[in-house]
């Protein structure tokens, strides 16, 4: 107890000593978190815009339809539709119909999977519809909304017709259909490929009379809980999937992503290990002739040692407990602040093409706490350790004669 | 003065040494970074021009044509030798794009079937690549196709199974039936769902004799971002070599998108050194001015004995850029050969291999460190430390001689 308050004592009366050491503490914790949640937040923002404008959050399909996307492996009914309203996290139910199509201008045929849709439900599933850019939403049968870069490729114009021709489990059939709106989202498999038809027309063309999958909302970040939660109540023939699940290769990249960060991070992490380190020896070097002093009063090289090390411990978790606070403090304020937006856009300009996502913001995992307290943790026994060996060899006459 | 500096160091070497070794270890760990950092950027850039090229030429207005005869570029064969002639050396790839329509047994879907022609050592990159089964259609190979994963699971077809192409408005034969010899993994689900690779006379068969969509252009020497600069003077130089009805670009003008892709790195790289400077800075300014803040007593009975405080200031300045000076001169010495071995090439251990792979970067890479960044690192390094030694100087100069020796810090 006396040997506590003794440290805790030391640790006031070496005011810029602590504030240094408390600084370098805190700043390792602080940037190990920022790495991380910046690393993570542009995976997870990735993802994000994925679930968003290209899939769904969560999307409800046959495990057939999944590794063979046509629409002969569409649901075999909708009578689930109801049930899942009833499931807490979901926010918003939409029908899906997708079928592969020739998608003909006047001038020119581009191949895309078309998406049939109930325009009212899709609102609230997906942010497609939130960014049309010219014209108007799908609001009844005989309409057509596409990618502006399509659109654009296809050279035709709002209020022009172009004809989707398709050959599902009807055989061949062919729609003239009306261009209504282009929506540009700054993602580019949306811009390039996005043909939206009413959900009737989908039908009419596949013949086929119920979905290929529903789209469901739920929660930024709870998607992929709420897939798992979803599998164990859904019966055997239909299975629910959160965005990594049906990414493929990006979602690889991003992991991988991840892995290359590692390198830097260690790095890292050595460099910050070694500022404590140095900071605390350095300081107890330094008072290697008031140490002496001390010792000459009486008290046990081993006892002061562990004085010694008591107030490493007592600055190192001051320290941490700042990092941590700085730094969960920031990410948590970034990840509400898109990086893209107006306050960063002008600073990373060059991210304004970048085709994957418009949108990113910085993750917050408990983990990062660990991460940090692992390279602070060993900072700090490293710098426990090597003081107190000083100390513990100390000869009280010769110290005191230091300068 | 020096001889004061000189023996200041010596008197007191657990100190000096833990100071001069707090700057060597920042220097060395900086320019580490940096070789790491580099080689990431290099390999990165190695594989995006890997994949399309350093130069791409195309026919003049490629972009805004919508029908297939006007894209390509006619009588290929005479165009590529004069390439060859003003080219030396550096690579060519041919290759002839054709929208399609590929049907299996029962289902078909819109594609986009590639020919290609290239040198043997891009060739086997390519394969080694891409291919997950069977192999490439062989260069004169009329009858092979390789299709992108999802395609041949889309399409219900293996291995050895027949798909059949038509490819309307072209001026070629226009239809032709082809087996199955390779399954090819494209890392994008786009690329995958609805590309094929053929023999580059089997495209021209089909769609137009003697045309490609494009020719590209890899020089192997340029491995680097910075080497970039050497390619404009070289678009140009083709530009006038093959004339006007042809459009030269380099990669960066033909595939905005993927520049851009490699150029947002930039500001994350950017934070991520800024956060890795302020740490290396803490790092030098708490060693350096703890090893030192003792001597603000020390100081203070200097001053007492008469001394001038800008005297002192400059011992100081002369010690501490004497003793961060010579550890920057190690850490120099210990960083050059850190980086000179990552310049030799380095590649991850064991498992990491294929992530760093399928991150976009090289199976070896190789670091590099630019002078003015070597500059930078040892300039800040000497600054924070020099900084740091003096703060305890001056608040020596700044306080009563009474009060200086007796200040704790």
């Amino acid at each position: 107890m006396t040997l506590w308050r003794l440290a805790w004592r030391n640790v006031w009366r070496h005011r810029r000593r602590t504030v240094l050491l408390i600084l370098v503490v805190a700043y390792a914790a602080f940037a190990t978190i920022l790495y991380w949640g910046i690393n993570d937040g542009y995976a997870a923002s990735v993802l994000n815009a994925q679930a968003r404008f290209v899939g769904a959050p969560v999307l409800i399909m046959t495990p057939d339809y999944r590794d063979d996307p046509d629409p002969e492996h569409a649901l075999p009914d909708l009578a689930l539709t109801a049930a899942l309203r009833e499931v807490p996290r979901v926010r918003g139910i939409a029908p899906r119909l997708e079928f592969p199509a020739l998608i003909r201008s006047a001038y020119t045929a581009e191949s895309a999977v078309a998406r049939g849709i109930e325009p009212q439900r899709e609102r609230e599933v997906s942010a497609v519809p939130a960014h049309i850019v010219a014209g108007r939403m799908l609001q009844r049968p005989g309409e057509l909304v596409l990618g502006r870069a399509l659109a654009e490729r296809l050279d035709v114009r709002l209020g022009e017709r172009a004809v989707v021709d398709t050959a599902g489990p009807a055989g061949p059939r062919a729609a003239g259909l009306v261009l209504v709106g282009l929506v540009e989202t700054g993602v580019s498999q949306v811009d390039e490929r996005l043909v939206l038809v009413d959900l009737a027309d989908a039908r009419r063309l596949t013949g086929v009379d119920t979905a290929t999958a529903l789209a469901l909302d739920v929660p930024r970040g709870e998607e992929e809980a709420a897939a798992a939660e979803l599998r164990r109540f859904l019966p055997p023939v239909v299975a629910a999937y959160g965005p990594a699940e049906m990414l493929g290769a990006i979602r690889q990249d991003l992991e991988s992503n991840r892995v290359a960060a590692i390198p830097i991070a260690f790095l890292f992490a050595l460099v910050a290990a070694a500022a404590v380190t140095s900071t605390t020896t350095v300081s107890v070097i330094e008072r290697t002739r008031e140490f002496g002093m001390i010792a000459a009063v009486g008290l046990a090289p081993v006892r002061l040692a562990r004085v010694v090390v008591l107030e490493s411990v007592i600055t190192t978790v001051l320290g941490w407990i700042v990092g941590l606070a700085a730094g969960y403090g920031a990410v948590g304020l970034l990840a509400r602040i898109n990086l893209l937006g107006a306050a960063f856009g002008g600073f990373v300009g060059a991210w304004s093409s970048v085709p994957l996502t418009r949108e990113i913001y910085t993750a917050v995992r408990p983990a990062y706490a660990l991460y940090a307290s692992m390279t602070v943790f060993v900072g700090a026994v490293l710098a426990a350790l090597i003081p107190a060996r000083r100390v513990r060899r100390l000869r009280p006459a010769q110290a005191m004669r230091i300068e | 003065m020096f001889a004061f500096a000189w023996r200041s160091i010596w008197r007191n070497r657990s100190r000096s040494l833990g100071a001069a070794f707090a700057v060597a270890f920042t220097v060395w760990m900086s320019m580490t970074y940096f070789g790491l950092s580099n080689a990431a950027r290099d390999g990165m850039y190695v594989n995006l021009t890997d994949t399309v090229g350093h130069i791409q030429i195309h026919i003049r207005g490629y972009r805004a044509v919508r029908d297939f005869r006007e894209a390509v570029l006619p009588r290929a064969a005479a165009l590529r030798d004069r390439l060859t002639r003003a080219l030396g050396d550096g690579l060519i790839v041919e290759a002839l794009e054709v929208p399609a329509l590929l049907s299996g047994e029962d289902r078909a879907r819109g594609v986009l079937l590639v020919g290609l022609r290239q040198p043997p050592a891009l060739r086997r990159r390519f394969a080694d690549k891409f291919v997950r089964e069977g192999r490439l259609p062989d260069p004169e190979d009329l009858e092979g196709i390789a299709l992108g994963r999802a395609l041949a699971r889309t399409l219900q077809v293996q291995i050895g199974d027949a798909v059949y192409a038509y490819a309307p408005g072209t001026e070629g034969t226009g239809a032709s039936a082809y087996v199955v010899v390779g399954i090819l993994r494209f890392p994008d689900p786009a690329q995958d769902a609805r590309g094929a690779v053929l023999s580059l006379p089997a495209a021209q068969e089909l769609a137009a004799s003697d045309a490609v969509s494009r020719f590209e252009v890899h020089v192997p020497e340029f491995r680097r971002t910075t080497d970039d600069a050497a390619l404009v003077p070289l678009a140009a130089r083709l530009q006038a070599a093959l004339g006007n009805e042809v459009v030269v670009e380099t990669w960066r003008e033909t595939y905005p998108a993927i520049s851009s892709l490699e150029r947002a790195l930039r500001p994350i790289l950017t934070v991520f050194l800024g956060l890795f400077f302020i740490l290396a800075g803490l790092l030098v300014l708490n060693t350096v001015y703890l090893s030192v803040v003792e001597r603000t007593r020390e100081f203070g009975v200097i001053i007492a004995l008469g001394a001038n405080r800008r005297r002192v200031l400059g011992m100081v300045l002369l010690e501490s850029l004497l003793l961060c000076g010579s550890g920057a001169a190690v850490g120099l010495a210990v960083g050059s050969a850190t980086v000179a071995r990552l310049a030799r090439g380095y590649s991850y251990p064991g498992a990491w291999r294929e992530v760093v792979e399928a991150y976009g970067l090289p199976e070896v890479m190789y670091g590099s460190i630019a002078p003015v960044e070597v500059a930078i690192i040892v300039a800040f390094v000497i600054g924070i430390g020099v900084l740091a030694a003096l703060l305890p100087a001056r608040t020596a100069g700044r306080l009563a001689p009474v009060e200086a020796m007796r200040f704790v810090a």
